[in-house]
C-alpha cells in the first residue's frame, strides 16, 4: 500500500480520534454541569448490636426457623406442614412475636434492665387430637427456644374450640377442590351452556361462616367467572353453594343449599335435573374479555408526559435499622403483625416517649345483598391477617419512587419462612403546602413560614378484593397521624332481580350489583403522655348569654369552654350517636410553662358510625364499633379488641371489647385510647375496575395539645423567614433560594425492582 | 516515516477508534445520559400565557388593568369633581370603594359558551360611598361595556331593596388611618403616665399597635369598634402580645374630630376615659401588670433558631408540565376551569370541565368567619365577617417552595381597591400538580390470578391564600383525575388573643406569660353551582339501614340486613340540613340522564367538617351569617341569588343585608338549576403549640365533590398513568412498566428557576 494513502488514512484516523476524544469529553463536561444528586434513598442498616428497640422488631427468618424447629421438635411426630395438612391433621398454623410485657419493655428502655426475653406465639391446629382444638404456645427464649408455654386457658378462659380456628389457604384450596370434583360434576351441562364452564373458567368468592350455631362452620361461596390478569370479583354468574366443611374429612363435606337467581335448591344435580327438564329460567353469562371492565391494564399506550416525580435532593432525614426509623425528631419501631397488621411502638418525639404502641386492630366489612353470599359477608379481615396480606408495594404507585422500602418475613400457613419483599415501604413526604406561613403587613413586613413534610410509613392488606392503604405519618410538629384509604375491587353480587336488587346497591355492569357494605377500622392508641399516669380530659365550647360589662343593654352569646375530667371507662366510651367533645385528650398532670396539663389530643377524621344492630346475633364479637372512641386502663390482659376467632364463631365469643369497659378509673392510670373509623360505601359505577382512594379516606391525629410551650416545628431547620428589604433570593438568607444550585442535578433514582408477583 | 510504522500508528489508531466508539456507545445505553438526551429536563415552567386573541373569550376573567383604569376614568367622569381617591377619602367623602368583575348572568354566559352566541357583555361592579351626599349612603354601580364602558346603572335598589345606609359600609384604610391617629396622638398621651410604667410607652406610643375587632356596636347605625392594643415586636408578628388596654373607639360621625373614646379597658376593669384610668393609676387605684415587650425569646419569631438542614423533597416534571395556564383559564388532559378571585368573596371557579363535559358552572368562597369568645371586651365581643374586610383584597403573594411546590405556576392579580389606580398583587395564584405518592387506585391479586395494577395518583390544584390579619387561610381547589374535585382550607397564621387574667382559662389556654390564645370556631362557606349533565337536577339523598330480615335458606332465623334507602328530596326546606342535625352520609344531585347501567348521572357532595356549635338563633348578630345554621342546604339558582353573604353584614349585622335563610322557602328542587351550599368549619381552642403559628396539620376542612354514577365506569380506566403487569412479565422492562424507565427518561436536571416573590403588602406598590 502506498505510503502517501497510509498517512492520509493515519490522519484522518487521527482526526476521528480527536473527534471522539472531544465528544467523548464535552459529554463528560456536561456532565459535570448536571451530576447525579448526591442523595440516594436510604438502604436498610442491619441491627448491628441487640439494641433497645429490637424489643418490638418482628421475628427474623432465623428466629421463626428457629422456633419451627423447636415446635416440630417438642410437638412429635404427628406435626403436618399446614400448607399440606388436613382439618384432621395437626400442624402449626402462625408463629409470630410475642410482644414484651409493658412493664419488662419500660423497665429495659427507660430503667437500663435487662431486655426482656423474646419469645413467639406460635398457634397450632391440633385437628389430630381426640378432642380437636386450637392452642397458643408461648415459645422462648428467643433465638434459641428451651420452652414453650400453653397460655390457652389463661388468655381465652379454656380450651379453644377446634371450629373456631381461622381459615387457610390450604382449607381454601380443599373446599374449591371439593367443589370442583365433587359438586361441580353434578351439573355438568348447566355449567357448561350457561356458565360457559370449561373446567377452569369459574372460581369461588366465600361469605364468612353463616351458620346460626356455634360449632357450625356452613359458607355461602360465590362462583365468579375466573380470567388470568382479571378482577375476578366482578364477575358474579348467579350461582351460590352452601357447603357444610364443618367435617374434618372433606369427603364429608356436603353442600347444603344451592342459589341460583333468587331460588333455592338442594343441591346441583337437582338445579342440573331443573334445568335439562326446561323448568331452569337461567341468564347466560358470556366470559370476560381481556380488555374488558376488570382488567387494570392501561387502556392507552403510555406517552408522555410522565407524571411529576419527587426526589430527594440531599439524601432524605431518616435512617432505618432493622424496624427502628430514625429522623431529626422522631423514633419508633415499626411491627408488622401477622394477623392485626402495622404497627409502631415506642414513639418518641424529640427523645421523649408520646406513645407506647399505636396499631391497627380490625377491618370490618358488611355487606347487604339479596343473594345469601353477600348479604351474609361480615369480614372481619384480622383473622385471614392484614400483615399476611401485605404484599410488595409497587416504587412509583404505592410509595414515592424514591422510599425504602422494606422486606418482611412472616410464618403462616407453611412450615417455612415467607419473605414479602419490599411490604412496608418508608418515605419522606413534601406535602406542597405549608405547615404554618403569615404574611405580615401590620406593623412590620415579614413573611415566615415551613414547608410541610412528613415521615410516612406504609403498608398495603391486599384481604380479598379490597387493598387497605395503611399509613402512619409523623408531623414535624409532633403530631402523629393514622390513616386508612380503601381501595381494590368491591366485592359484587349477580343482579338477577330488577329494582329490588338495586336496595342493596348500584348495577356496575351488565348482570353486576356493587353491594352496599360498611367499612369499619379499629386502632389501639396507647399514649403514654409524658409518662405513664394519664388523666382524660374533655373540652368543648357552649355559648352563654351575658351582659356584655361595659353595657349591660347589650347582650352577646359568648362561646366558654366546657372543661371536664372523665374520671371512669364508662364517662369515656363515646357511643355512635353521642357527642364527642370537640376536643378530647389525655395528659399528664405535669404541666407545661403556662400551667396547663401536658396532653396529647385524639383527633378523629371518620363520618359517623355505621355499626350493625345491638340487636344483631353477632353485634357482641363487633362491639368496639358501638364506639367511635373509649379510654380504658391499659391491661396485659386486654391487649386486642379483637380476635381472629370471632371470625368463623360470630355468635358465643368468650370475651369482647364491650367488657374492657367496666367503669374502672381512668385518674392517674396507664390508658389506652380505641378508636374506631367507618364509611359507607354505596359502589357506584366509578368503583370500576376499582375503588379510587380519593375520599375513601378515614383515620385519626393525636396532636400535642399544650404538650409543649410553644409549636416544636419552630425548631424545624428548612423554616424561612425574611423581611421587606432582606434579600430572600440569597442562599445564606433563605434556604429555600439554595434549591436552585441544590437541584441542578439529575434525580438519583434507583433501577426498578419488584419482586412481589 | 516507515511503512511498517505507519502500519503500526494506523492499527493503534484503528484500535483507539474502535475503543472510543464502545465507550460512546456503552455509555449511551448504559446509563442513559448518552448524548441524544437532554441534559435538564423540558421546561417545568408553563408561564402565563396571556389570552391571545379576543375569540377566546373568558367571562369569568378577572378584569385586567386596562380595564380597571377604563372604569376609573369613566366613573370619574361621570361622578362628577367631587370624588376623593379612596385612599385618602374621608367620611364625609365621595369615593369609589372597590372596582370588580360584574359576573355575566348565567344564561347569557351559558348561550355564548355552549350554543355560540355573543360573549356576554363584560361589565363591572363599582362600589361607591356617597359620604357627600345629603343623604350619604352606598350605591353599588354596574358600569359597561368593557373595554370601553359608555354606560352605568345603578343597581342598589334593585339588588338590596333599597338605599344602603352609610353605616353599613366597611372601613377604609383611611378610616382605620384616622382611628390610630386619634388613639395614639389625641387620646394615649392622657395615659401617658400608665402608659409609661407598664409599657415602655414611647411618644405617641410607637412600640404599640392597635388591632380592629368588629362589630362594631350594638344595633343597626352603631359604628363602635373596640381597638386592642398590642407590643409591636420586629419581625415577629404582633398578635400574641397584647398589653391589656382595650379602647371602645365611636367613629361614626362623619367628622373624625367628633370621634370618641366610650369606655376603656385596662386589665380587667373599665373606665370611662383614659384620663380617668390615668387618675386612678396615678391615685394607686390600678393594679398594674408589667407586661414585658419581648415576649419571651425566639419562640415569638417566625425566625429559624437552628440552621437549614438538608433541602426536603422536590416534585418535578421529568418531561414537562401536564398544564397549561392562560390567562384565567387552566387546563390539562382532563380538566378545564377558569379561575378567578374575587376582591371581598374570595377564590373561585368557573366552568370546570372533566373531559369536556361541564361539572360545575361555579364553586366558590362566599364567606369566612372566626367568632372569638373571651373575657376582654375586645375578644368576647369579636365576629370577623372577613368577606366584608376582603377574602381576595387581603390575598398574599405566594412563597416558591413554601406556600406552593418550589416549581409551580405562579399568576398574579390586578384589582382596584380603595385607590384610583389598578394595583398588582404579583404571585396570587399557584397551580400546580402533585404527585401525591399514593396511588389513585390499585390492587394487587395473590389469588387465581397474579397481577399488580394500579394508576399513579396525580392532582392539579390551584391555590391562594389570605391573610386576614391575623389569620393565614390556604385556599385549595384540588382537581383528581377521577372526576373529582375537593375544596378545603387550612388554616394558619397567628392566633388572635388577649390579655391573660381572671377567669381567662374559661375561654381558652394561656400560651404565655399575660397571653390568653381565646377560643373561637372557624367556618367558611361556599357555593356549588353544580350542573350534572344540564341545568336540570334533582337532589338525592342516600343511606343505610340494617332491616331485620327472615333468612331465605333457614326460615326460623333472622337476620339484619344491611341495605341502601333513597330519597327524593323535593323543596329546599327538605334539603337544608342544619348543623348538628343527621344528614344523609349519600347526597348527589343528579340530572334524569342515566348512565350505562340506569342510574342518574350524579355528583355527590362529601363534607369533611368538624364544624363547633352555631351561635344561637337569639343572638343579635346571628342574622348576619345564617348560612352558618346548616352544614348543607340546596337551593333554586337564582341571579338575585348569586352570594350568600354581604360585605355589608359585618359592619350592620343587626340588619343583615344579605339573610342566606331566605333563601330557603319551599320551592321545588326538582328539576331545576340547583346550588349545593356547603358550610365546612371547626373549633380552635388555641394552646401553646398555637406559638409562634397554628400550624396546617389537623386544621383543613373542606369537601368532595365526586362522580357517582356519572360516567360508565370510573375515568381514570383511561389514564395514561396506569401501571399494570402480571405473573410472568418483567416489571422491570420498560415496554411493560413505564416505571421501570424512569431511571433512564428521568435522567435529566430539573429546570429550576432562580428564587423570587412576589414582594410584600400591595400597599406598597
Amino acid at each position: 500500500m502506498n505510503l502517501k494513502v497510509l498517512l492520509l488514512l493515519l490522519g484522518l484516523s487521527f482526526l476521528t480520534v480527536f473527534a471522539l476524544v472531544y465528544v467523548l469529553l464535552t459529554r463528560q463536561g456536561s456532565f459535570s454541569q448536571s451530576p447525579r444528586c448526591p442523595s440516594i434513598p436510604p438502604r436498610i442498616h442491619p441491627w448491628t448490636h441487640p439494641s433497645q428497640s429490637q424489643l418490638f422488631a418482628d421475628l427474623t427468618p432465623e428466629e421463626l426457623t428457629a422456633v419451627m424447629s423447636f415446635l416440630t421438635k417438642h410437638l412429635g411426630p404427628g406435626l403436618v406442614d399446614a400448607a399440606q395438612a388436613r382439618p384432621s391433621d395437626n400442624c402449626v398454623f402462625s408463629v409470630e412475636l410475642q410482644l414484651p410485657a409493658k412493664a419488662a419493655a419500660l423497665a429495659h428502655l427507660d430503667r437500663g434492665g435487662p431486655p426482656p426475653v423474646r419469645e413467639a406465639l406460635a398457634i397450632i391446629f391440633f385437628g389430630g387430637q381426640p378432642k380437636p382444638n386450637v392452642s397458643e404456645l408461648v415459645v422462648g427464649p428467643l433465638p434459641h427456644p428451651s420452652y414453650m408455654r400453653d397460655v390457652t386457658v389463661e388468655r381465652h378462659g379454656g380450651p379453644l374450640p377446634y371450629y373456631r380456628r381461622p381459615m387457610q389457604k390450604t382449607e381454601f384450596v380443599q373446599i374449591w377442590r371439593h367443589l370442583k370434583e365433587v359438586e361441580l360434576p353434578k351439573a355438568p351441562t348447566f355449567l357448561a351452556s350457561v356458565l360457559n364452564y370449561n373446567g377452569s373458567t369459574l372460581a369461588p368468592l366465600h361469605s364468612t361462616a353463616s351458620g346460626f350455631h356455634a360449632g357450625d362452620r356452613a359458607t355461602w361461596i360465590a362462583l365468579y367467572h375466573n380470567i388470568s390478569g382479571l378482577g375476578v370479583f366482578l364477575h358474579p354468574v348467579g350461582l351460590e353453594l352452601l357447603l357444610d366443611h364443618g367435617a374434618l374429612d372433606p369427603a364429608d363435606w356436603v353442600v347444603q343449599q344451592v342459589f341460583y337467581l333468587g331460588h333455592y335448591y338442594a343441591d346441583l344435580a337437582q338445579l342440573e335435573w331443573e334445568f335439562k327438564v326446561g323448568r331452569l329460567e337461567v341468564i347466560r353469562v358470556p366470559l370476560p374479555t381481556p380488555g374488558g371492565a376488570s382488567s387494570l391494564r392501561p387502556r392507552v399506550t403510555p406517552d408522555p408526559p410522565l407524571p411529576p416525580l419527587q426526589f430527594s435532593l440531599q439524601g432524605p432525614q431518616y435512617n432505618i435499622q432493622g424496624n427502628s426509623v430514625t429522623s431529626p425528631l422522631w423514633t419508633f419501631t415499626f411491627g408488622h403483625g401477622v394477623f392485626s397488621g402495622l404497627r409502631i411502638f415506642d414513639i418518641r418525639f424529640k427523645g421523649e416517649r408520646v406513645a407506647y404502641e399505636v396499631s391497627v386492630q380490625e377491618c370490618l366489612t358488611v355487606y347487604g345483598a339479596d343473594s345469601p353470599k353477600t348479604m351474609t359477608i361480615r369480614y372481619l379481615d384480622s383473622s385471614y391477617g392484614l400483615g399476611l396480606n401485605s404484599r410488595a408495594l409497587v416504587r412509583g404507585v404505592d410509595c414515592p419512587y424514591q422510599a425504602t422500602m422494606v422486606d418482611i418475613h412472616v410464618l403462616v400457613g407453611t412450615g417455612s419462612v415467607q419473605l414479602l419483599p419490599g411490604a412496608v415501604c418508608v418515605f419522606e413526604e413534601a406535602q406542597g403546602l405549608p405547615l404554618r406561613r403569615h404574611h405580615n403587613g401590620i406593623g412590620g413586613h415579614f413573611y415566615g413560614g415551613l414547608a410541610s413534610s412528613s415521615l410516612v410509613v406504609r403498608s398495603v392488606s391486599s384481604v380479598g378484593n379490597y387493598d387497605y392503604i395503611w399509613d402512619f405519618m409523623l408531623h414535624p410538629t409532633g403530631a402523629l397521624e393514622a390513616r386508612v384509604h380503601a381501595t381494590g375491587y368491591i366485592n359484587t353480587a349477580f343482579m338477577s332481580g330488577g329494582a329490588e336488587s338495586l336496595l342493596f346497591g348500584n348495577r356496575v355492569g351488565e348482570r353486576v350489583l356493587g353491594a352496599v357494605h360498611t367499612h369499619a377500622f379499629h386502632f389501639k392508641l396507647d399514649l403514654d403522655v409524658a409518662g405513664l399516669k394519664n388523666w382524660v380530659i374533655a373540652e368543648d365550647a357552649v355559648f352563654k348569654p351575658v351582659a356584655a360589662p361595659w353595657n349591660p343593654e347589650l347582650q352577646l352569646q359568648r362561646p366558654q369552654l366546657t372543661r371536664q375530667v372523665l374520671s371512669r371507662e364508662d364517662l369515656a366510651a363515646f357511643p355512635w350517636g353521642s357527642p364527642l367533645p370537640r376536643y378530647l385528650y389525655l395528659a399528664t398532670n405535669q404541666t407545661n410553662a403556662w400551667g396547663h396539663q401536658r396532653g396529647y389530643r385524639i383527633q378523629i377524621h371518620s363520618p359517623p358510625g355505621v355499626h350493625v344492630p345491638l340487636e344483631s346475633s353477632e353485634e357482641r364479637a363487633l362491639s368496639w364499633g358501638r364506639y367511635q372512641l373509649v379510654v380504658t386502663q391499659r391491661k396485659e390482659a386486654e391487649p386486642h379488641s379483637s380476635s381472629i376467632y370471632y371470625q368463623n364463631d360470630m355468635r358465643s365469643p368468650a370475651t369482647v371489647f364491650a367488657d374492657f369497659i367496666n367503669n374502672e378509673t381512668l385518674l392517674g392510670e396507664d390508658l389506652v385510647a380505641w378508636v374506631t373509623a367507618s364509611f359507607l360505601h354505596i359502589p357506584h359505577a366509578e368503583d370500576i375496575p376499582n375503588t379510587v382512594t380519593v375520599g375513601n379516606r378515614v383515620g385519626f391525629l393525636l396532636r400535642p395539645y399544650n404538650f409543649f410551650n410553644e409549636d416544636p416545628s419552630i425548631f424545624s431547620p428548612g423554616s424561612v423567614y425574611f423581611e421587606r428589604d432582606q434579600d430572600a433570593g440569597l442562599c445564606s438568607i433563605n434556604p429555600v433560594a439554595c434549591t436552585q444550585q441544590l437541584a441542578d442535578c439529575v434525580p438519583n433514582l434507583p433501577s426498578f425492582s419488584y419482586e412481589g408477583l | 516515516m516507515t511503512q511498517k510504522t505507519t502500519l503500526v500508528l494506523l492499527a493503534l489508531a484503528v484500535i483507539t477508534i474502535f475503543a472510543l466508539v464502545c465507550v460512546l456507545l456503552a455509555g449511551r445505553s448504559g446509563d442513559g445520559g448518552g448524548l441524544s438526551q437532554p441534559l435538564h429536563c423540558p421546561s417545568v415552567l408553563p408561564s402565563v400565557q396571556p389570552r391571545t386573541h379576543p375569540s377566546q373569550s373568558q367571562p369569568f376573567a378577572d378584569l385586567s388593568p386596562e380595564e380597571l383604569t377604563a372604569v376609573m376614568s369613566f366613573l370619574t367622569k361621570h361622578l362628577g369633581p367631587g370624588l376623593v381617591d379612596a385612599a385618602q377619602a374621608r367620611p364625609s367623602d365621595n369615593c369609589v370603594f372597590s372596582v370588580e368583575l360584574q359576573l355575566p348572568a348565567k344564561a347569557a354566559a351559558l348561550a355564548h359558551l355552549d350554543r355560540g352566541g355573543p360573549p356576554p357583555v363584560r361589565e363591572a361592579l363599582a362600589i361607591i360611598f356617597f359620604g357627600g351626599q345629603p343623604k350619604p349612603n352606598v350605591s353599588e354601580l354596574v358600569v359597561g361595556p368593557l373595554p370601553h364602558p359608555s354606560y352605568m346603572r345603578d343597581v342598589t335598589v334593585e339588588r338590596h331593596g333599597g338605599p344602603l345606609p352609610y353605616y353599613r359600609r366597611p372601613v377604609l384604610d383611611r378610616e382605620y388611618q384616622d382611628i390610630e391617629e386619634m388613639i395614639f396622638h389625641r387620646e394615649l398621651p392622657q395615659a401617658s403616665g400608665l402608659l409609661h410604667h407598664c409599657c415602655f410607652y414611647k411618644h405617641q406610643g410607637q412600640n404599640l399597635l392597635t388591632m380592629t375587632t368588629a362589630p362594631r356596636g350594638l344595633q343597626s347605625g352603631d359604628r363602635a369598634t373596640w381597638f386592642g392594643l398590642y407590643y409591636n415586636l420586629s419581625g415577629a408578628g404582633f398578635y400574641p402580645h397584647p398589653i391589656g388596654l382595650e379602647l371602645l373607639i365611636d367613629h361614626k360621625a362623619l367628622d373624625p374630630a367628633l370621634w370618641t373614646i366610650q369606655k376603656v379597658f385596662y386589665q380587667g376593669r373599665y373606665y370611662e376615659s383614659l384620663t380617668q384610668l390615668e387618675d386612678q393609676f396615678e391615685a394607686g387605684l390600678v393594679n398594674v401588670v408589667l407586661v414585658p415587650n419581648n415576649g419571651t425569646g425566639g419562640s415569638w419569631s417566625l425566625k429559624s433558631s437552628v440552621p437549614p438542614g438538608p433541602a426536603p423533597p422536590l416534585q418535578f416534571h421529568p418531561q414537562g408540565p401536564r398544564f397549561s395556564v392562560q390567562g384565567s383559564q387552566v387546563s390539562s388532559s382532563l380538566w378545564a376551569f377558569s379561575f378567578g378571585l374575587g376582591a371581598f368573596s374570595g377564590p373561585r371557579i368557573f366552568d370546570i370541565r372533566f373531559q369536556g363535559e361541564r361539572v360545575a358552572y361555579e364553586i366558590s368562597v362566599q364567606e369566612a368567619i372566626a367568632l372569638y369568645g373571651g373575657n376582654s371586651p375586645a375578644s368576647m365581643s369579636t365576629c370577623y365577617v372577613d368577606g366584608s374586610f376582603g377574602i381576595g383584597k387581603y390575598s398574599t403573594p405566594l412563597i416558591r417552595g413554601v406556600d406552593c411546590p418550589y416549581l409551580a405556576t405562579y399568576v398574579d392579580w390586578h384589582f382596584l381597591l380603595e385607590s384610583q389606580a389598578p394595583k398588582t398583587l404579583r404571585d396570587a395564584f399557584c397551580v400546580f400538580e402533585q404527585n401525591q405518592g399514593l396511588p389513585l387506585r390499585r390492587h394487587h391479586s395473590d389469588f387465581y390470578s397474579h397481577y399488580f395494577g394500579g394508576v399513579v395518583g396525580t392532582v392539579l390544584v390551584v391555590r391562594s391564600v389570605s391573610t386576614l390579619l391575623n389569620y393565614d387561610y390556604i385556599w385549595d381547589m384540588v382537581f383528581h383525575p377521577n372526576g373529582a374535585i375537593e375544596v378545603k382550607f387550612h388554616a394558619t397564621g397567628y392566633i388572635s388573643s388577649a390579655f391573660f387574667f381572671g377567669a381567662g382559662e374559661k375561654f381558652g389556654n394561656r400560651v404565655g406569660a399575660h397571653t390568653l390564645g381565646t377560643v373561637h370556631t372557624h367556618s367558611a362557606h361556599f357555593k356549588v353551582d353544580l350542573d350534572v349533565a344540564g341545568l336540570k337536577n334533582w337532589a338525592w339523598a342516600e343511606d343505610m339501614a340494617f332491616v331485620p330480615t327472615i333468612v331465605p335458606w333457614q326460615p326460623e332465623y333472622q337476620m339484619q340486613r344491611l341495605q341502601v334507602t333513597r330519597k327524593l328530596l323535593e323543596t329546599e326546606e327538605e334539603a337544608a340540613f342544619p348543623l348538628g342535625g343527621a344528614t344523609p352520609r349519600y347526597l348527589y344531585l343528579a340530572s334524569n340522564h342515566s348512565n350505562k347501567w340506569g342510574h342518574r348521572r350524579g355528583y355527590r357532595i362529601q363534607i369533611l367538617s368538624f364544624a363547633g356549635k352555631p351561635l344561637p338563633q337569639e343572638s343579635p348578630i346571628e342574622k348576619a351569617f345564617t348560612w352558618g345554621r346548616y352544614h348543607l342546604a340546596v337551593t333554586q339558582r337564582k341571579e338575585e341569588e348569586p352570594s350568600s353573604s354581604s360585605i355589608f353584614n359585618q359592619n350592620d349585622p343587626w340588619t343583615p343585608t344579605v339573610n342566606f335563610t331566605d333563601f330557603i322557602s319551599n320551592e321545588t328542587i326538582a328539576g331545576e338549576d340547583l346550588v349545593a351550599w356547603v358550610t365546612a368549619g371547626f373549633l380552635h381552642i388555641p394552646h401553646a403549640e398555637d406559638i409562634p403559628n397554628t400550624v396546617t396539620a389537623g386544621n383543613s376542612v373542606g369537601f368532595f365533590l365526586r362522580p357517582y354514577n356519572f360516567f360508565d365506569e370510573d375515568p381514570s380506566f383511561h389514564s395514561a398513568d396506569s401501571i399494570y403487569f402480571r405473573e410472568g412479565q418483567d416489571a422491570t422492562a420498560c415496554e411493560v412498566n413505564p416505571l421501570a424507565c424512569l431511571s433512564q427518561t428521568a435522567t435529566c436536571a430539573p429546570e429550576i428557576p432562580a428564587f423570587s416573590h412576589g414582594g410584600f403588602a400591595y400597599r406598597d406598590n
